[in-house]
This record gives structure tokens, sequence and C-alpha cells, in this order.
């Protein structure tokens, strides 16, 4: 995996959190996954397959994702099936990037949303990068690891 | 007994037996006419309705019709009749109770196949109990109204037949038509009957009763009796001849109906008026009876009236034609009436309309109040199955083979054998279908275990490039998907490939499915040869398959007809032919490793490669680590101090690869350091080259720990401290151009706790370092100054005063005072007032500020400036202190003290 491509994340979701919500979100150090989960309360996955393989994530916190519903519709509904939604959007607007950017040869799976804290699989071969982001002093991570 | 001889008696009584037959007539032919699967049904009806109108007319039916007359309108005398009390009026009894029962079993054949079995019972017991006895005293009693006005029936084309088909019309308005009959588009099916001999000799078996049935009317064996039954014979043949001439060209086909239905028609018309006509009216009378029929059969269809035998045809509107006959053809001399030929017709008018407004009114509200208390009709279920099974549970062999038929074309269960009883016919048939049926299961059995072992997807395509039905259970193992059929072949493809793919796929399919495509020509094209997919797989993301599909074309004649194909998963094959080669490329990459790796003790190179390892998790550490005191600088600071080790250590090691590529991840540190403002984004290069450098060395540890398990018991057991030390001096003295020993016998390194290990090691060879390279002169200097071109540094350590003492003094220049003085300057931080005020001692401590360095130039030995920086900011780590002495010309000592106990 290229720098080029885990930029290709950072600064989607970067411009989406700009574009939705008028507050573009503090990107973090990133840095390589241990042992250790970068997993938080709602996730939105995306999987890749093709000549290169891998997963994509985005993880972030109850909280930061009600705000975000507060703001995108106006409204104060944390409802569970809203708060999905919208880690489903945020998952989507990833897949979209990935697809910009990796152009046909690679299969982007349909996002899925993850609530709760599971493992998620990712290869084990390769090194996985965290980029942690902060928006609204919420903490999330930008999770990517692709051969 | 009156005026009657026993001729007459007997006469009766004979004719009493011919209407008898009657009933046989209509149960042969009723049932032959309607379909096997309601036969028994209908010919019980009409043995059933026999019985109960016997009984209902001997009780009260013939008291009604011919009691003592209460003003014309009903009979009140004579109920539960008496056998024993006169021979004519029990003749006579019998002979109206055949009448009786005759009328009530027409209604039978008009509601076939759909009338429940116990409203029809209710009906009977209407028809024979009050509509025909009622009617019959107005009409035949001597005191009947509508009789002393002069109506004339003689046999009962109005009392008898009429009445049943009046009432059987209104059972057909009621029930409805039989499921199927008439469709949805307009046009009518025409339901054959199942056994059409049996109904020509039910019709003959009527015939033949009706010689009794007219020809017994007379009541008396006299010279008419000869006239009447010759008149209806004529009839009956007239109507038969008639209706199958006219209808023959109408419907296209010599329907039997047509033949059976005229003849009856014939037969109905004349029985009024037999008495009275003349052979040629007879004739007359019964064509036209026949073509009454096939009329109001034409009628019936287009009102969508279905009466199943065509019962209303031919008893009512026939009766009515032949009723208004004796007006018309009768001799008014034999009618007896006195009444003029208008008035007989008048008369005869008024009977027809006062029968069907009593038997149709009567019939119609009685059946309604029926209704309301059992259903007339069966169940939906019921019709189809057929009533023989539903309302009797009597089944036919016949029955039964179609059933089990039928439950095995619903199961499609080939295992399933229908019954053969042996010794009949439907056995044989059933016998020879269980033989088709085992060879067939047995042939299927075969091809299925092919299809469902083999583990190529094998199937055919339709010219559509559909999937039939019939495809190997591989196939849906294969592509993660069920239920193929129908499916068109590049759908399995979509979203698992390329656009570009999908419509390579679909092109050659399309032109494999083309008869003027050579088929060598269009193989080159297959783009499935070998083609990896990704199949969505709801359990686990995405499922990569590379497939192998061949296609071939199956021929009818010289007509393509389907594709066959067989596609094979060949991923496994594939996959391990490219790890062989990757294999084949890592153990390449390995070898050089090996020899660039080879001259390294291995107990050095895997205590460099822990080494190496913790100070790349300690940079990972600082990345991730979330403490804003920290600034993005202090921390390229901190992640440039671990790089500059490991490079270090690479060099001392003589790992140049490993030395080079850190020092290109010094080079970026040292540019993101020189930018005016360091950005979070311009840590991204640096987490790669992280992870690079880490493979790279996970490679030297597989290296390792080979590489160890060669040498177990190879070189000595000097400590690794001294070793690396050694190593430095060996490779990096020759590089500055100076010789030095290295003087470690007061050196133990077995007072190092092992915490202290790892971070004096770093010190010990960056102060060494130091000393070679800034120290210890060049020999020509030493030996210009009177000193052994030979330099000699001294490692020390001790244990004193519960603390650990370490030192490395060399025999070189001394610090040098002046250039440090200068570079003090160079740096812009202090005025050349303050720096010209600092003792020596104080410059000195300058060796410790980051960011200054005396020698020449950047290499990746030393010069970048960290070198003595990470000293000093370990040793403060370590809770220690270092302390700096020296004498120009003379030497230059480090002594570090550390405390033993922690905490204390």
């Amino acid at each position: 995996m290229q720098e080029r491509d885990v930029q290709v994340f950072v600064e989607g979701t970067r411009s989406y959190f700009k574009e939705i919500t008028g507050v573009a979100p503090d990107i973090g150090l990133p840095y390589i996954k241990g042992n250790e989960e970068a997993i938080l309360d709602y996730t939105g996955a995306i999987g890749i397959s093709g000549e290169r393989k891998g997963c994509v994530y985005f993880s972030t916190n109850r909280a930061m994702l009600a705000e975000m519903v507060k703001i995108v519709a106006g409204t104060d509904d944390d409802s569970e099936e809203s708060l999905r939604d919208m880690a489903g959007e945020i998952a989507n607007t990833i897949s979209g990037n990935a697809r910009r950017s990796f152009g046909s040869n690679f299969m982007i799976s349909v996002p899925i949303v993850i609530v709760g804290s599971p493992t998620i699989d990712l290869p084990t071969r390769i090194p996985t990068y965290v980029i942690p982001l902060t928006w609204q002093g919420q903490k999330s991570y930008i999770v990517v690891g692709i051969e | 007994m009156n005026d009657k001889t026993l001729m007459d008696v007997m006469w009766v009584l004979v004719a009493s037996g011919l209407v008898f037959v009657m009933q046989a007539g209509f149960a042969l032919l009723e049932s032959g006419f309607t379909r096997s699967k309601n036969s028994i049904n209908v010919a019980m009806k009409n043995m059933t309705d026999l019985g109960f109108s016997v009984i209902l007319y001997w009780a009260f039916g013939f008291a009604l019709m011919f009691g003592t007359s209460y003003r014309g309108w009903t009979g009140t005398s004579g109920f539960l009749f008496e056998t024993s009390s006169d021979v004519w009026q029990t003749t006579f009894f019998l002979f109206q109770a055949m009448f009786c029962a005759t009328s009530a079993t027409i209604v039978s054949g008009a509601s076939a196949e759909r009338m429940r079995y116990g409203s029809y019972l209710l009906v009977t017991l209407a028809t024979s109990g009050l509509i025909y006895p009622i009617l019959g005293h107005w009409i035949w009693s001597e005191d009947g109204w509508l009789g002393n006005a002069g109506f004339v029936d003689f046999a009962g084309s109005t009392v008898v037949h009429s009445v049943g088909g009046w009432v059987g019309l209104a059972a057909i308005i009621h029930l409805g038509p039989r499921a199927g009959r008439f469709r949805d588009d307009g046009s009518v099916l025409d339901i054959s009957g199942s056994n059409i001999p049996n109904a020509i000799l039910g019709a003959l078996l009527l015939w033949f009763g009706w010689f009794g049935f007219n020809g017994g009317s007379t009541l008396k064996m006299d010279a008419s009796v000869a006239k009447i039954i010759a008149n209806t014979v004529l009839a009956g043949s007239a109507g038969g001849v008639v209706a199958l001439l006219v209808g023959w060209p109408i419907r296209r086909k010599a329907e039997v109906g047509l033949i059976i239905n005229g003849s009856l028609a014939g037969l109905v018309a004349i029985t009024a008026c037999c008495h009275v006509v003349s052979s040629a009216s007879s004739i007359l009378i019964g064509g036209i009876g026949g073509l009454v029929m096939l009329g109001v059969e034409e009628l019936f269809e287009r009102l969508r009236l279905d009466d199943a035998v065509g019962a209303f045809p031919v008893h009512t509107a026939s009766g009515i034609w032949g009723t208004l006959s004796v007006a018309l053809f009768g001799d008014p001399k034999l009618i007896g009436t006195g009444l003029d030929f208008l008035g007989q017709l008048e008369v005869q008018a008024l009977g027809v309309l006062v029968t069907s407004v009593w038997a149709f009114g009567v019939g119609f509200i009685l059946l309604w109040l029926i209704n309301r208390l059992i259903p007339l009709r069966v169940t939906v279920e019921h019709e189809k199955i057929g009533l023989n099974v539903a309302e009797h549970g009597a089944s036919t062999e016949l029955m039964d083979l179609f059933q089990a038929m039928e439950t095995q074309a619903r199961t499609g269960d080939l295992s399933l054998r229908v019954p053969a009883e042996p010794f009949t016919e439907v056995g044989q048939i059933a016998e020879r279908y269980n033989l088709v049926m085992g060879n067939l299961e047995a042939t299927l059995k075969e091809r299925d275990a092919i299809f469902a072992n083999v583990d190529e997807g094998l199937f055919l395509l339709n010219l559509n490039l559909q999937f039939g039905k019939q495809y190997s259970a591989a196939l849906e193992r294969i592509f993660l998907r069920e239920h193929l059929e129908g499916l068109r072949f590049q759908d399995l493809f979509r979203h698992s490939c390329t656009e570009e793919q999908l419509q390579a796929i679909q092109d050659y399919l399309e032109l494999m499915a083309r008869e003027d495509m050579d088929l060598a020509w269009v193989a080159d094209l297959n783009p499935l040869t070998q083609m990896e997919i990704h199949i969505d797989d709801t359990t686990k993301g995405a499922t990569t398959r590379i497939l192998q599909c061949k296609f071939s074309r199956i021929y009818d004649g010289r007509k393509i007809t389907h594709i066959m194909g067989a596609v094979k998963d060949i991923t496994q094959q594939v996959l391990l032919a490219r790890e062989l080669r990757e294999n084949q490329e890592n153990s390449r990459q390995q070898m050089e490793r090996l020899f660039s790796v080879l001259h390294v003790e291995p107990a050095v190179l895997a205590e460099f490669i822990t080494d190496s390892s913790t100070e790349l998790n300690s940079i990972n550490e600082i990345l991730k680590a979330d403490d804003p005191a920290r600034t993005l600088k202090e921390k390229l600071l901190a992640i440039y101090r671990a790089m500059h080790t490991i490079k270090g250590n690479a060099a001392i090691l003589d790992l140049g690869f490993l030395a080079n590529q850190a020092h290109q991840f010094e080079e970026k540190l040292q540019g993101i350091l020189n930018q005016q403002e360091i950005e979070r984004t311009d840590f991204f290069p640096l987490v790669f080259m992280i992870s690079e450098l880490r493979g790279v060395l996970d490679d030297l540890d597989g290296l390792s720990q080979r590489l160890s398990e060669y040498s177990r018991s190879g070189v000595g057991t000097r400590d690794t401290f001294i070793r690396t030390v050694e190593k430095m001096i060996e490779r990096l003295g020759p590089e500055l151009g100076k010789t030095v020993t290295l003087d470690s016998r007061e050196f133990k390194a077995d007072l190092i706790p092992s915490r202290y290990r790892k971070a004096l090691k770093d010190i010990l060879v960056q102060l060494v370092r130091n000393s070679l390279s800034h120290g210890i002169e060049s020999p020509a200097e030493r030996e210009s100054v009177n000193k052994p071109a030979h330099g000699t540094i001294q490692l020390i350590s001790r244990v004193a005063n519960d603390s650990l003492q370490l030192a490395v003094k060399d025999d070189g220049r001394g610090l040098a005072i002046e250039k440090l003085r200068a570079l003090a300057l160079q740096s812009g931080q202090w005025t050349a007032e303050e720096i010209a005020g600092w003792s020596e001692a104080q410059i000195a401590k300058l060796i410790f500020m980051p960011g200054l360095s005396t020698a020449g130039e950047v290499d990746h030995l030393s010069g970048r400036g960290v070198g003595m920086d990470i000293v000093k900011q370990s040793i403060h780590d370590l809770g220690g202190k270092i302390r700096t002495s020296f004498s120009r010309g003379k030497f230059t000592e480090f002594s570090i003290h550390l405390p033993l106990h922690t905490g204390v």
C-alpha cells in the first residue's frame, strides 16, 4: 500500500465532515496498529478484493454520531436506527472514495455497519494503519489495511 | 274394477315394467354423458330418487293426485295407499308411481356433476311429494280444473317431462355452471361424456320404456295401443334424424348428443299427442321436437346455463312443443274436448304457462330454501376430485390411477408407484406405467449421482443464455448462489468482475450461440479460461475465486439449441502456483540478505534486531501517544533520536542496506524539521517508512534465527556489549583512518542490571563513537605530538555507593573548545558576548545540545548531532548523570553514574 492510498481515505473523510457538518476534523498522527483494537461503538466497514485485498473501516463513538445526526438531520434523534444510518453513510463515503481512487480492478463490498466492539478480521501479513480523527472533541479512527 | 278387463290390467302392469326400465335408461344415459369422476354419483341419484319418490307417492302423492278433489285443486283422500283394495286401483297406482319417479329423475341429469347428494334428495322429495302430484291432479284427475278446461296431455309431455325439466332449470340457476364450463373469454368448454356407448344404450332403453310410457297411458289394451306405439317410434326416429341432419353442419361434426337428445326430444314431443295425430304428423312433431331441443341447447349456451345432459331442452322445451301439438295437429274428434282449434290451442298454452309457473316457481323457491338449509352445491375441491369420491367415497381403479399419477406429477417424486391391480385393464396400464417410471427413476438416479458429486459446475444454457432446470450441485457451490434456473449466465458475474470482463463474457456467449460463427475462431475468444472473480459472501465479506469455464455447442441437426458449459474452480491450483513463485522470489531475496549478514555473529545480530524493533515500537508509540503537551517538533526529534540509534547500530554491524534505509528516514525527518510549520499530515510518509523497516527487520529476524541454529556452539562467550563496541571500532576505525585499541579489562558487563542493558549499550556505543570521531587523532597527528600511533579507548565499570559507574576514556586530543564556540555562534542562539564569557566547562556542555555537531560533513555514521543528545537524554531518562572531563591534547573521559536501586 502506498501513502497516497491512505491519504485518499483520510482526505475523503475529512472533506465529508467538512461538507456535511461545516467543521473539519483534526487529523491525528498516523500509526501502525499493533495487537490493540482500534474500534469504538459504531463501525462502518468495506472489504476490498481484486488485485489488492484488504479492509477499510471508520469507527467512532455514539456521542459523535449523535452529534452528527443532530447537525445533518437537525433533530435530536439518537435512536439506534439513525445512528446506524449515519455510520452507514460514512462507510458509503469511504466506499465511494475507494471506488473513485482505485478504479475498476477492485471489487468493493457493500458497506456494513457493526455495532459494539467485535474484532474485525484484518489481514495479518500486512501492516494496518490507524489514523485517529478528532471532531468536536470526539475521537474516531480510520483504519486501513490493504495489500 | 270398473270396466277394466284382466287384459287391460296385464297391459298396464307390463307398461309399468317398461316405464321402470326407463330408470335404467336414465341411469346409463346420465352417467355416460358425464365424466367418470361423477358417474357413480349420477347413477346413484337415479336409483335413489326412484326409491324415495315411490314411497312418497304411496304415502301421499297418489292421494294428492287422484284422491277426492277439493274444487279441482288437490286430492284429499287415499293417503298411504292400500295395495290389496282393488286390482285396477293397484295397477293404476303402480303405473302412476313409475311416472312420478320418471319426472323426479330428470332433475338429476340437469344438475349433474356439482349438486350435493343430500340437497338433491330434498329436491326429489319436493318434486315427487308436492310439485308433480298437485299438477297431476289439475290435469289428469277427473275433477282437475285444467283437465276440465279441456287441456289435453295424453302421457305427460307436460305433467311428467316438463315438470322435471322446469325443476331442473331452477336447480341449474341456483347451482351455476360446472367449474370451467364457461370461460372468461366467452368460449364454452365441451365437457365430453365418459362412456358414450353406455349413454346410447341408456337412450335406447328409454325409447323402449316409452312403449309402455305412451302405450300404457291408454290404461287399457285396445286398438289405439298399436297406433300410439307406432307414432311414438316414428316421432322418436324423426327427432333423432332431424336433430342430427340440422345439427351436424352447425356443429361441424356428427355429435352423438344430436342423435340421442334428438330422438328423446322427438319421443317427449309425441307423448302429449300420440293418440290423436297421424303418422305423418308424428314424424313432423318428432322432427320439430328435435329442432326445438337443438335451438334451446344453443340458447342455453348463450345464456351460460349449464344443463349437463340437456334435460331442459329435451324434456321441457320439446314437451311444450308436444303439448301445443295436440291442438296444432290433433284430430278434434279424437281429442274430444269439444273445443275449436283456437280454443284448444289457447287451453294448451294455458296449461304450459300454468305448469311453468307452478313447477319452476315452486321449484325455485324450494331450492332457495334448501340452499339455506344445506348448500346445493359441492365445494370447489370436491367438484375437482369428483363426486364419486367426495360424496360416496366410491373410487374407481381408473380414478385411483389418475390420483396417483397426479400426486406424482405434483410432487415430482419419481419413487412413487401407482397401485397395479392385476387382471384388469387399468391394472395393466398401471403396471406398464410403473415399469416406465422405474426405468426413468433408475436413469435419473444415475444422472443425479453424477450431478451431485461432480466437482465441475455442469449446465446448459438456452439461446437467451439462461440456465436450465438441470445443473450440477457444484455450480451453486462455486458461485455461492442458489436457484439458478432462468438466470442468465452473465448475471452470475455481475458485481463480481469488471464491466469490461462482463461485456466480454456476454459477447463471447452470443457468438457461441450463432451457427454462422466458426467454433475454432470463437473458442479463442473465451474470456473465462482463467478469470478471477470476487463474490459477495454474506458471511465473510467477499470471496475470491479463480474460475475456468469451457463451453460447447449442442446441436439439433444443424441448429444450435443450447450451449453446454463446465465451470471449474481452479483457485487452489492458481494460488499454489502463485505462492510457489512468491516463495522462490522470497528465497532469492533472503539469500541476498543472508550474504549481507553472514559476517555478523548471530547473537550480536539477534540483539541488534531486538533493539531495533524496540526502537521502532517506541517510534510508533510516540506517534500513537495522545499527549498534547508534546509539540510535533518534540515528537519528531524523539523519533529522530530513535532512528539515529538504529542507524548507528546498523552501521556498526556493517548492515549497509539498513543503515541506508535509516539514513533516508533521517533525511525525511530533517526535511520536515526544516519546514516553517510542521503539519500532522507530514507524518504520513513516516509510518510507511517505519513499516518498511519493520518488514526488513522481520526478514532479518527469520535469517537470524536460522543462523543461530547453525552456530549455536560458535563464537566464545564474551558479552555482546564488548563485541558490539569492538565491532564498531573495527569498522569505523579504518573508515576514519584511525587505529584504536579497546581496553576493556576493567569492564564487567555482568555488573549492569538488565533493565539498563539496552540503553547503556546505546550510550556506550555513542560515547565510543564520539571518541573515535572527535577524540582520537589520526596516527600522523599523534606521532607529531609524540603519542603512539595507536589510540586507546578504555571502558570501565564499577559499583560504588549503591550506584553504577561507567566510564569511556580516550587518550585523544580532548574537546575541541574553539570549534564548539564557533558552532554556538553560528547557531544564532547566543550573542558573541555571551559566548565569550563562557568557561571551558560551560562550552564543553554544548556537545550535548541538539543540532550541534563538530563533524565535517553529514554521513551515515555521525554528523547529525543527535549522538550526544541521545546520550544525555537517555541517561536523564534512567535517572542518572553524566560528567565530562578532559585535558587538552591528553584525554577525554565521560563518566556516568546511575542509581542501582530506583526509588531510593
